[in-house]
């Protein structure tokens, strides 16, 4: 512990002779050069220090980081705080601010640290974090904060950041490790970032550093995929070690030895006996059920529709689940507590199911990569059928067993066999074709105004996502003002009259919604001429991405939208001009509208399919293109001329 | 924050020592041993049912002085996933200095299995920062159908100078009571409000005071748009009003809490805060011949750009000194700056407190301290309020929450030697709505190459609480992210619009309240025109942006509250292409409007005028009054959606046919 210490005060020292050094003139300068930016990171520094005490894995390590404060927005960084746990000790904590005054710079230390439990993370957490205030922040002041923090988990060393939201001036991050200990260093992101990268060997111990200087600041936007796909960074690991008594352990060098770690949480849970009320649960739900699929789609939903979703932090306890028994008579818990009780349930229905470790899609990483608890951070329950992978995943509702959740598509499923046996495999993307909103509609034009019947079919995660935003539309009112939203044809002068649901709140089969409508000054009227927009659904009309975009946009799954309208063409009247068609495909988007005349009707057709997950920058541009023109097409009109 | 304030209890300690004692009401409280619920009328149409609301507060004499104990009973039954995963939590209301005396909590399904939680299961937080500790639980084996049942009692610091009991709520209720008990020397007022039944005294209770109200039912109050539903709700108010012990009488009254936070908030400077006050307002160089309006701005611009607000409750945060010193204080500590500040420059001001009317209007026929949650300053001389902790809030600018209001004016007065605060209520005037104005003024040309295509200029202006969305916080904003929004100002308009330049003007914090912020900007568009076979179709009420339509189905229940009083101005010049006309002028004439005492409070009103090839229109929309009776509900209605009407005109140009 000494030694960390020592290094600590040395490091103080150093950044108490720079944060002099600079001077007003560097903050006009660094203002024109990042004037997107509130403030710069001068110094990002963070030393790790892993040492082998007593046969057992020691982790310390001490950080520091300097901001100048670039404009009158400094005040609102004023509050700061740390958070820690039992897994991230604090130990030592030092914060000052330091304002500009008749030339120089004045360090004014912070005294005060108050601690708070965070409770807004997890129901019950051992998160807790520490809060103080900056004195005297205003334009041109600068902050540091040092902390010295051990790490009480030797599978848990963070990650460090080169880049960030703030341009980094100076980044500098070592690895201080014994010679018995081996690490393994993956590094994300850092193509474009220039490291200086050293390897020093000094006694029993290996001397790692990384530095980089003038790293500009990396823009998230709305809808940008998580900041781990740009953000330049490096996660060492603890790949093994040698022990005096055991000899080599194998900690993460690959993703055997993660699951193995996992297995040993979790081999102990449910060994009591099967509490007598759930399993006469199960008997009753496969009752009458003639296959496996079924037996386990009844299991699924039951779980789905009758635990809650209350999740629980605390050490360790965030990576066991608990008892099948008690999480049937809690009727609430976490996903690893959901997988639990699956688990058991299909147990008792005679069927196998395995607990899957899995990343949602804001983790970038694989397991060969990244063989650490880093990679995942969510648990849900795999089960096979006649050669096809079920992902069960109950901590929401509506989701049919044919679907895993929209936010682990496409990620890895670490699918936990037994002792040593596991398997990595694909959850699969949904197809667009599968989320669908299929429109249909049969209009007459009365007067200024157009009257209809309407039906609307949702299939896929848009009906999954209906399903649980009509979860809370349990008046008549709320429902009603949330489907004259949803139900909107033509503009907000749109009336909502009777509705039909069928099939609400079933998790396998469509549900529709027929209603009766009508708008009010529609119908655009000259002596001779009728003048209508037959595109009554407008809700694409606004999905051109902004031109000055930067980066890459991330959808929640793929989908396709279907709109039909028929308008029938009142007495007297002909089509005198009807819109031309279009049709424009790409693999990331399709588009069509078409317009046919049917004898007393015009019939206009829409199809409108997303097929991506993400759109690069590159293909937004393409996207853009494609998108002007069918707000171009949603403009046209067709024309109808009273025969005379 | 009020609660801040340390209130001697002494006084009434001092008179009942000795006294014979009853025993607290908690100590003989329970629920049913066995619950039996399954005789309660269920309805399945509803999702959340309260079978019991109950709630028992008692002001009680211990060693250390008066406390109170507090007990709320719910018997809630669940119908809905929603309701399920609302109430499976129960975070209990606690302070730091609180202390939990029973708690339970019990889930009944309805088979009649009784899973009781167990002690062990209530977990506290801390936070250290605001001084709150909680107490929470995760309740067991709740399934849709189900009862839940839980009570529990705290020892908490008794507020008795004016606390509000809700007790109508969005869910029916069914045997809701409260019950108040207190030391038979302490005597309370009660008031009802929104058509509550009035509380009764007890007389068969002899060993203390016992007020008690009881309702077999209570209706749900559901949200509408535009309405205030937390002020609407049934609701009443206590307050300790005499001690008979000592025969003071009035204790909650104004005279006395506006005494109280004169010695609170005018505090008596020692020579550093002097000097600091004195350093600050040097820095501050505010020049002699300013007029007093310019002064009161110019400290509150410089105390909003300089000065970080927390909510840490610190003495550090409270000391004008070192305030100063750190640039940063909490609520008390700034109005104590501020007033220093004032004083020190001879600018006369009056420190107001208020409620907000969404959450309670302020009665001024019952003096209580549940109504004096919000703090203002009053500037007698230039008739403007303003609040001190909004940066969106400057002079002439209130927190519109709590202006069309009454509330408690506090000042110093000098008698003699002796300085001391007084209290006046009075009344809170919102804004007018020349304040706060949107402003649009536009010009529409045609290309002549391709009349589908339009240019537009369009000039733009937001006064008042429209300008407080963005312009106060314009200097804290770097200029990429500055220049992002003034094109979504301009985009919100029309998301497809291309701008090819634009001009923001008065873009700084401190001209918020002063001059509007203003953007001019040119655009092209392919958006508006559509060509119609010779003719074209320009979609007129597409240019002022999309307006909102209110829907109103069922009959109409709660008055209107809006934010502010405004007005909309828009002044439309379109040039119409050579060789076209206008064949629909006359779908461009709107006009409705509210009048009440030969004034015109609520107004839309389009009109056209024509120059040879240039068509002005006008369109003019404004509301006068904030609270909109329900008997007026439709003209307003009729108003608001007007706009959505002129929104949707569309014009038809002709080709003009040559003979």
């Amino acid at each position: 512990m000494k030694y960390i210490k020592i290094i600590t005060t040395l490091c103080f020292f150093f950044f108490f002779g720079q944060i002099y050094s600079q001077n007003q003139n560097s903050i006009s300068e660094f203002q024109k050069k990042y004037s997107a930016s509130n403030l710069v990171r001068t110094i990002k520094e963070q030393i790790v220090n892993i040492e082998l005490i007593d046969d057992e894995i020691v982790i310390s390590q001490s950080s520091i980081e300097e901001s100048i404060y670039l404009n009158e927005s400094a005040k609102q960084y004023s509050e700061e705080s740390v958070s820690y746990s039992s897994f991230f000790e604090l130990d030592e904590i030092e914060a000052s601010s330091f304002s500009f005054a008749n030339g120089k710079y004045v360090k004014n230390k912070v005294s005060e640290f108050r601690e708070k439990d965070e409770i807004n993370n997890a129901f019950f957490d051992d998160l807790k974090s520490l809060n103080f205030i900056y004195p005297k922040l205003d334009k041109g002041s600068k902050t540091r904060l040092a902390l010295s923090q051990n790490i009480k988990n030797s599978r848990f060393l963070p990650a460090f950041y080169f880049g960030g939201y703030y341009p980094i001036l100076n980044s500098k991050f070592s690895i201080i490790v014994d010679n018995e200990i081996e690490i393994e260093i993956k590094e994300f992101n850092t193509e474009n970032v220039v490291i200086d990268f050293t390897k020093v060997e000094k006694r029993n111990k290996v001397i790692y550093t990384w530095k980089t200087t003038n790293v500009d600041r990396i823009r998230i936007e709305e809808g940008t995929p998580n900041f781990k796909n740009y953000y330049p960074h490096i996660i060492p690991i603890i790949t093994r070690y040698e022990s005096k008594k055991k000899g080599i352990v194998e900690l993460a060098s690959k993703p055997s030895h993660l699951y193995n770690w996992y297995y040993s949480l979790v081999k102990n849970i449910n060994k009591d006996p099967v509490h007598l009320e759930l399993k006469g649960l199960v008997e009753k739900l496969i009752e009458n059920k003639k296959t496996e699929l079924e037996k386990v789609r009844a299991i699924y939903y039951w779980v789905q529709n009758n635990i809650k979703y209350i999740a629980f932090e605390y050490a360790l306890g965030g990576f066991i689940p608990r008892d099948a028994n008690d999480v049937y008579l809690n009727k609430y818990g976490d996903c690893k507590d959901n997988s639990s009780i699956l688990y058991e349930m299909l147990k008792i229905a005679g069927l196998k199911g395995y607990l899957t470790w899995v990343g949602t899609r804001e983790i970038p990483y694989s397991y060969e990569e990244l063989p650490t608890p880093a990679v995942d951070n969510h648990m849900i329950l795999t089960f096979y059928y006649e050669g096809k992978n079920y992902f069960l995943d109950a901590t929401g509702r509506y989701i049919p067993l044919e679907f895993p959740t929209s936010f682990i598509q496409g990620k890895e499923a670490l699918v936990g066999k037994g002792p040593e046996e596991f398997e990595i495999i694909k959850v699969p993307i949904i197809n667009e074709n599968d989320n669908e909103i299929n429109t249909y509609s049969i209009t007459k034009i009365e007067g200024d105004n157009i009257v209809g019947k309407a039906s609307k079919l949702y299939r896929g995660y848009d009906k999954i996502t209906l399903f649980n935003e009509l979860d809370s539309k349990n008046t008549i009112k709320k429902l009603k003002d949330y489907y004259r939203e949803v139900l909107q044809l033509g503009n907000n002068k749109f009336t909502l009259k009777d509705f039909k649901e069928e099939n609400k709140f079933e998790y396998d089969k469509d549900f529709k919604i027929s209603y009766d409508f009508d708008v009010s000054n529609y119908v655009i009227k000259d002596t001779d001429d009728i003048y209508i927009n037959m595109n009554l659904d407008k809700r694409f009309k606004n999905y051109r991405i902004d031109d000055n975009r930067k980066t890459d946009i991330e959808i929640d799954y793929k989908k396709t939208y279907n709109f039909i309208n028929e308008l029938f063409i009142p007495k007297g009247f002909i089509v005198d001009y009807l819109p031309e068609n279009l049709s424009i495909e790409n693999d990331k988007i399709l588009v069509s509208i078409s317009y046919k005349l049917d004898e007393d009707k015009v019939i206009y057709s829409h199809k409108i399919s997303f097929k991506f997950l993400v759109l690069t920058t590159e293909d937004q541009i393409e996207y853009n293109n494609i998108m002007k023109q069918v707000n171009k097409a949603y403009k046209d009109i067709i024309i109808l001329k009273r025969i005379k | 924050m009020l609660k801040r304030i340390v209130v001697s209890v002494i006084f009434l300690v001092t008179m009942i020592a000795g006294a014979q004692k009853a025993e607290p009401f908690y100590k003989s409280y329970s629920w049913d041993e066995t619950p039996e619920f399954s005789s309660l009328e269920t309805d399945s149409n509803e999702d959340l049912i309260a079978f019991k609301d109950k709630i028992i507060t008692e002001f009680y004499f211990v060693e250390t002085g008066l406390v109170e104990f507090y007990l709320e009973h719910r018997v809630l039954w669940l119908n809905s996933d929603e309701k399920i995963e609302e109430y499976n939590k129960i975070y209990l209301p606690y302070k730091s200095n609180s202390e939990l005396l029973v708690s339970k909590a019990r889930v009944i399904t309805q088979d009649g299995t009784v899973t009781t939680l167990d002690d062990s299961k209530i977990i506290t937080a801390k936070d250290d920062e605001s001084q709150k500790v909680y107490k929470y639980f995760a309740l067991e084996g709740i399934e849709k159908g189900c009862f839940i049942e839980y009570y529990y009692v705290v020892r908490q610091y008794p507020i008795y100078k004016g606390k509000r009991v809700s007790l109508q709520d969005n869910h029916n209720k069914y045997n809701i009571e409260f019950d108040m008990y207190a030391p038979k020397n302490l005597i309370f007022e009660f008031k009802s409000y929104n058509k509550l039944k009035d509380i009764k005294i007890d007389t068969l209770t002899k060993s203390k005071l016992h007020w008690s109200l009881k309702l077999d039912k209570l209706n749900k109050i559901e949200k509408e748009e535009e309405s205030s539903i937390i002020a609407e709700k049934q609701y009443l108010v206590f307050k300790l009003d005499k001690n008979s012990a000592d025969n003071s009488l009035n204790i909650s009254s104004y005279k006395n809490r506006a005494k109280g936070f004169y010695k609170y908030l005018y505090v008596d400077l020692d020579k550093h805060q002097v000097e600091a006050i004195d350093n600050l307002l040097k820095s501050l160089k505010l020049a002699d011949e300013l007029t007093e309006i310019e002064k009161i701005r110019s400290i509150e611009n410089f105390i909003k750009s300089n000065f970080f607000i927390t909510e840490v409750r610190s003495v550090e945060y409270e000391d004008i000194r070192e305030i100063i010193e750190s640039k940063t204080g909490n609520e008390t500590g700034m109005l104590r700056l501020y007033i220093a500040l004032l004083k020190k420059l001879d600018i006369p001001f009056e420190i107001v407190l208020t409620s907000d009317r969404f959450k309670t209007k302020f009665d001024k026929n019952f003096e209580s301290g549940n109504f004096l949650t919000d703090y203002l300053i009053y500037f007698p001389n230039v008739d403007g309020f303003t609040s001190i902790l909004e940066m969106d809030s400057r002079v002439g600018l209130p927190p519109f929450e709590l202006t069309n209001n009454y509330g408690l004016f506090m000042k110093e007065i000098k008698i003699g030697q002796f300085v001391n605060g007084i209290g006046k209520i009075k009344f809170i005037k919102t804004p007018s709505e020349k304040v706060t104005k949107d402003v649009m003024v536009i010009n529409v040309s045609f290309c002549p190459e391709d009349i589908s295509e339009n240019k537009i200029k369009l000039e733009r202006e937001f006064s008042g609480y429209y300008a407080g969305y963005i312009q106060p916080y314009l200097d804290e904003i770097n200029e990429e992210d500055k220049d992002e929004i003034f094109d979504q100002f301009i985009k919100s308009v029309n998301e497809n619009f291309e701008i090819i330049d634009k001009k923001v003007f008065n873009d700084r914090a401190e001209l918020f309240g002063v001059e509007p912020l203003r953007i001019v900007s040119n655009i092209k568009t392919e958006e508006l025109t559509s060509k119609a076979g010779e003719k074209y179709l320009f979609k007129l009420g597409d240019i002022i942006g999309s307006q909102i339509e209110m829907y109103q189905e069922k009959e109409r229940l709660l008055p209107v509250e809006s934010d502010f009083k405004r007005s909309f101005i828009r002044k439309i010049t379109i040039e119409i292409p050579k060789g076209y006309f206008v064949s629909n002028l006359e779908d461009i004439n709107i006009h409705k409007y509210f009048d009440k005492d030969g004034e015109r409070l609520l107004e839309f009103h389009s009109f056209y005028e024509l120059n040879g090839g240039k068509l002005k229109i006008d369109v003019d929309e404004f509301y006068k009054i904030v609270r909109v009776p329900l008997e007026v509900f439709e003209e307003y209605r009729e108003v608001v959606n007007s706009a959505a009407d002129f929104n949707k005109i569309v014009l038809i140009l002709e080709p003009i046919l040559e003979d």
